[in-house]
């Protein structure tokens, strides 16, 4: 079985009911299905293929969902790339895997001009009200209308979709992700939600996120609806409010950082809340918040999920009680999706409860690796994150190997720093960075709070006094109206750093 | 006294914290809560020694000498004396 077949056999048995939800559009499962063949059909007469790789350079929206499954039902992998990408990187990711073409709009490819020369591309409207009578997606694609297409045989092994991360050097890797990864991992989550077709996910995360898969295919495989927030949404915490209060999803799932925006945007005190379930995953969430989320809602059930984008989900932690004394933020949890963890040790002995070790993934849902390097086979994947070995096959998140930082001699986790900041009353949200090098590295706290209670430097420094040792107490601060986010919604660091000497920047008291 | 005092307080002020004296008493502990590290106390013992025009041994750069801005005017008082 394909990742296309979830909505095949929707389309099947809740032709009626409906699949995407958009700025109040809905999309039935029949229409998605027949889109797609619409698409598929208009795709193969382009020449696209088994075994080709697809670009989609387009904003969220039912027409790129359907995209998505034409390219799957030719046994091609679609390669999706952030909409609001510079035409220079979303060339970079297309040359990398060599798509056969590329499925944009006329007002992408105007912006880009020369830059995406020597690229197949295909027009499409991006817009289009699938559901409408008279529905375009464009002079490519309007011939096909009414057209079907045989879904290709694909094997486990096969590529679905190919999802690019910024690698350490700079260069955006291109994660494969074949279908019985995402299979392994939307078995799990699927059997792990219990969701009937009357549950909707709300879908928060870009496309090119792999957050986005589980809310896509998840609901599918449910035969439930996906909401689909709007890529410029994201930024707005109260638009997020608006749309959960109109079309009532059950399901959320994002990072921590926007939930905590939604928080203080007045999500808690929704009437009558859709919710049933909420699930987090790509950063830490800081306990204080967490804790009033858990207390202001204890009927919601709290999951976080843990996986980098190579592993897919591959651990999860669901949040019962959280104890009043606990500091720390909570477990990454144990194994899923068909994955074996453990933590190992740099002389390569497996860490034993109590210890720390790098946490290593090996099973279903683990990626055969970047595309165009040489294939990992079934090796463990090494996710470079320091985990705490805990009791019944859990872990402990402890920091980011690669962020782990010398200070003046002593070895320093920004995660613990953050967490310790986090749990002070008036902090909503913070981060710290490391600024200057060797004698003059400075530990720098940047804090959004409530104007009314604004943390001063002292109280801070008095607070880290309290919980870290002595040379992790932050050296400066900078309040912030609100953190800078990277496209994926995680606070955007490198931006920190550019704020820090920025000329312009004026500390607002 | 007043004025080392106000000249302390201004250094800690504008040279260690940025700018920010909210709750900055004359008694905020300032190795204890980390304003004065090791790099800073470093350059406080400088500051001390050409603003004030006095030598600081090394030994008497101890906790209880800088241990908050009354215990560190005293100390300066103390070197010009």
């Amino acid at each position: 079985m394909g990742l296309h077949a979830l909505v095949r056999r929707a389309a099947v048995s809740t032709a009626a009911a409906p699949a995407i939800v958009m700025s109040g559009q809905v999309v039935d499962y029949t229409t998605l299905d027949q889109s797609a063949d619409q698409i598929a059909a208009g795709l193969k007469s382009m020449g696209v293929k088994a075994g080709d790789r697809v670009g989609l350079w387009l904003a969220k929206g039912a027409p790129v969902v359907a995209c998505m499954q034409a390219i799957l039902r030719l046994g091609a992998a679609y390669v999706p790339v952030d909409p609001n990408s510079p035409a220079e990187r979303a060339r970079k990711i297309f040359t990398d895997c060599n798509v056969r073409l590329v499925l944009t709009t006329q007002a992408r490819v105007q912006m880009a001009g020369e830059v995406l020369e020597g690229l197949a591309l295909c027009l499409l409207n991006e817009e289009c009200d699938l559901s409408a009578p008279d529905a375009s997606l464009g002079t490519a694609f309007d011939p096909f209308v009414g057209h079907a297409v045989n879904d290709a045989a694909v094997t486990g092994d096969d590529l679905a979709y190919i999802l690019y991360t910024s690698g350490s050097t700079g260069t955006p890797k291109g994660v494969c992700i074949t279908h019985d990864n995402a299979l392994a991992f939307i078995e799990w989550a699927g059997s792990e939600l219990r969701l009937d077709p009357t549950d909707r996910l709300a879908n928060h995360a870009p496309l090119h996120f792999d957050l986005s898969v589980l809310d896509l295919y998840v609901a599918f495989r449910a035969k439930a609806s996906v909401l689909l927030l709007a890529d410029g949404l994201s930024f707005s915490a109260s638009a997020l409010l608006e749309e959960i209060e109109r079309d009532r999803p059950t399901v959320w799932y994002s990072v921590p950082s926007v939930l905590m925006l939604m928080m203080q945007a007045g999500l808690l005190e929704l009437q009558k809340p859709s919710l049933k379930t909420i699930l987090f995953a790509g950063e830490v969430f800081p306990i204080s918040q967490l804790r009033v989320l858990r207390e202001r809602w204890p009927d919601v059930r709290l999951l976080n999920l843990y996986g980098p984008t190579e592993t897919n989900v591959c651990a999860y932690y669901e949040v019962t009680t959280l104890d009043p004394e606990r500091r720390v933020p909570v477990p990454i949890g144990r194994a899923c999706s068909g994955n074996k963890l453990w933590a190992q040790q740099p002389d390569g002995v497996h860490a034993l409860p109590g210890e720390e070790g790098e946490l290593f993934v090996q099973g279903r849902s683990v990626t055969p690796g970047y595309f165009g390097k040489t294939p990992r086979g079934d090796a463990p994947y090494a996710t470079g994150d320091l985990v705490r070995v805990l009791e019944d096959e859990m872990f402990e998140y402890v920091g980011r190997l690669d962020h782990m930082v010398k200070l003046r001699g002593h070895r320093v986790e920004i995660g613990e720093i953050e967490a310790a900041l986090a749990a002070h009353s008036a902090v909503q949200e913070v981060a710290v960075i490391v600024d200057g090098e060797g004698l003059e590295a400075r530990l720098v706290a940047f804090v959004t709070s409530q104007e009314a209670k604004r943390p001063g430097l002292l109280a801070l420094k008095a607070h880290c006094a309290a919980h870290l040792p002595r040379y992790m107490i932050i050296d400066a601060l900078r309040h912030l109206e609100t953190m800078p986010r990277t496209s994926t919604g995680k606070i955007d660091r490198q931006r920190l750093a550019a704020i820090l000497h920025e000329p312009e920047f004026e500390e607002t008291h | 006294m007043g004025t080392i005092f106000d000249q302390l307080r201004d250094y800690v002020v504008n040279d260690v914290l940025e700018g920010e004296d909210v709750g900055l008493e004359a008694t905020t502990k300032l190795l204890e809560i980390g304003v004065l590290n090791s790099m800073e106390l470093m350059k406080m013992v400088q500051h001390i020694e050409d603003s004030f025009d006095v030598k600081v041994p090394s030994k008497a750069v101890r906790a209880e000498n800088f241990r908050d801005l009354n215990s560190i005017t005293q100390f300066v008082t103390e070197l010009q004396a």
